[in-house]
């Protein structure tokens, strides 16, 4: 992951039992993402992408399959803003109905 | 985020995205199936913010594609919905599509003064990327006018915000006002080279093409004209291929 995330990458470190730390995790990425999904909106698209990259590992890391759809959601939406068509494609996992779909399925 | 219905459904997103995403490239057939696949989705759903998100994608999508007044007609809707529920955000960047739109339609006054105001409260609210389009769309309005030091000044300024923000489709089209806004035409082809090179690196094929056929028409201008005309030629082949009419390009 690496780099400091809502400056609490010691507390994770500290946290006493397993599901205390992954609970933690989804929520550092949650952070994320909704920072992620700020600075889309604004136009700082280098941070944003950065913070859905960190998301996007922790939803990795936790094997959490809808974590890692939204980071990719949010890439997705920086790269629309920012006019990198060929970027949205490879975000959203193929540019076919059926990705869209999928979102419905987990959303 | 989608849980607490502060950012819409996914699936509709994805689907604007998408939509937008192929607008872009010139893949309009598809650019327009997800876009009303995600119209019809958000209307299912009932959830007004996926409503506008995916009207604003569709007015895009129509901007694009250059058929101005569905674009016009899809951004009323889409700015009636945001307006009445205060979607604030929404509203800054479905403006730009709507003054883009009115000013293609012959609504100059109305469409500048849209975008004026986007920009101005891109620039009040930090938005750099509803400051860089408002801007650039301005510019383009300013060419269009024979007004070239505004249309300079302000591609100037969308080129600045691209850079620094990565907007590469903003600066592809600043790229391409500043050529136009030359009086030189050696700058004018050095712009258009510029701006024609970043499109085909991005994929954006609709925009590429327009440039294409205005470096044909300088080539051709600065004694060139075989090659210019090959070159407006190429550009009528894109144009064709993606379903835009091919009249109205600056004939060699």
């Amino acid at each position: 992951m690496g780099g400091p995330i809502f400056g609490s990458r010691g507390g994770l470190d500290d946290a006493g039992s397993l599901d205390h730390e992954i609970g933690d995790l989804e929520r550092v990425a949650r952070v994320n993402l909704h920072r992620s999904y700020a600075r889309s909106m604004t136009g700082h698209h280098q941070q944003g992408l950065v913070d859905a990259d960190r998301a996007h590992g922790i939803g990795q890391q936790l094997g959490r399959r809808p974590l890692t759809a939204e980071a990719n959601l949010a890439k997705a939406q920086h790269f629309a803003f920012a006019g990198q068509p060929a970027q949205v494609g490879l975000s959203l996992d193929g540019t076919s109905r059926s990705s869209a779909m999928r979102w419905g399925a987990t959303g | 985020m989608g849980r607490n219905g502060m950012m819409g459904h996914r699936a509709v997103w994805a689907y604007s995205y998408l939509a937008i995403a192929n607008g872009l490239m010139g893949n309009f057939d598809a650019a327009m199936e997800a876009a009303g696949d995600g119209t019809v989705l958000a209307r299912e759903r009932g959830r007004v913010l996926d409503q506008v998100h995916a009207r604003w994608a569709s007015a895009l999508v129509q901007l694009y594609a250059e058929n101005f007044e569905a674009a016009e007609d899809d951004a009323r809707n889409a700015a009636d919905l945001a307006e009445a529920h205060e979607f604030a955000w929404i509203s800054t960047m479905i403006g730009i599509a709507q003054g883009n739109a009115l000013s293609r339609l012959g609504g100059l006054d109305e469409g500048i003064t849209l975008l004026e105001e986007s920009a101005s409260v891109g620039e009040s609210t930090g938005m750099p990327v509803a400051v860089a389009w408002a801007k650039v769309y301005l510019s383009e309005i300013m060419t269009a006018c024979g007004q070239n030091e505004n249309a300079r000044t302000l591609a100037q300024k969308s080129l600045m915000l691209s850079r620094k923000h990565g907007f590469k489709a903003v600066q592809v089209m600043s790229l391409q006002m500043l050529g136009r806004a030359q009086h030189r035409l050696k700058e004018s082809k050095g712009f258009f080279e510029e701006a024609f090179g970043l499109s085909v690196e991005h994929s954006l094929r609709p925009r590429g093409a327009q440039i294409k056929a205005e470096l044909g028409w300088i080539v051709s201008e600065m004694g060139g004209r075989g090659h210019g005309r090959e070159l407006v030629s190429e550009a009528n082949v894109m144009r064709k291929e993606i379903g835009i009419p091919v009249f109205g390009l600056p004939d060699v």
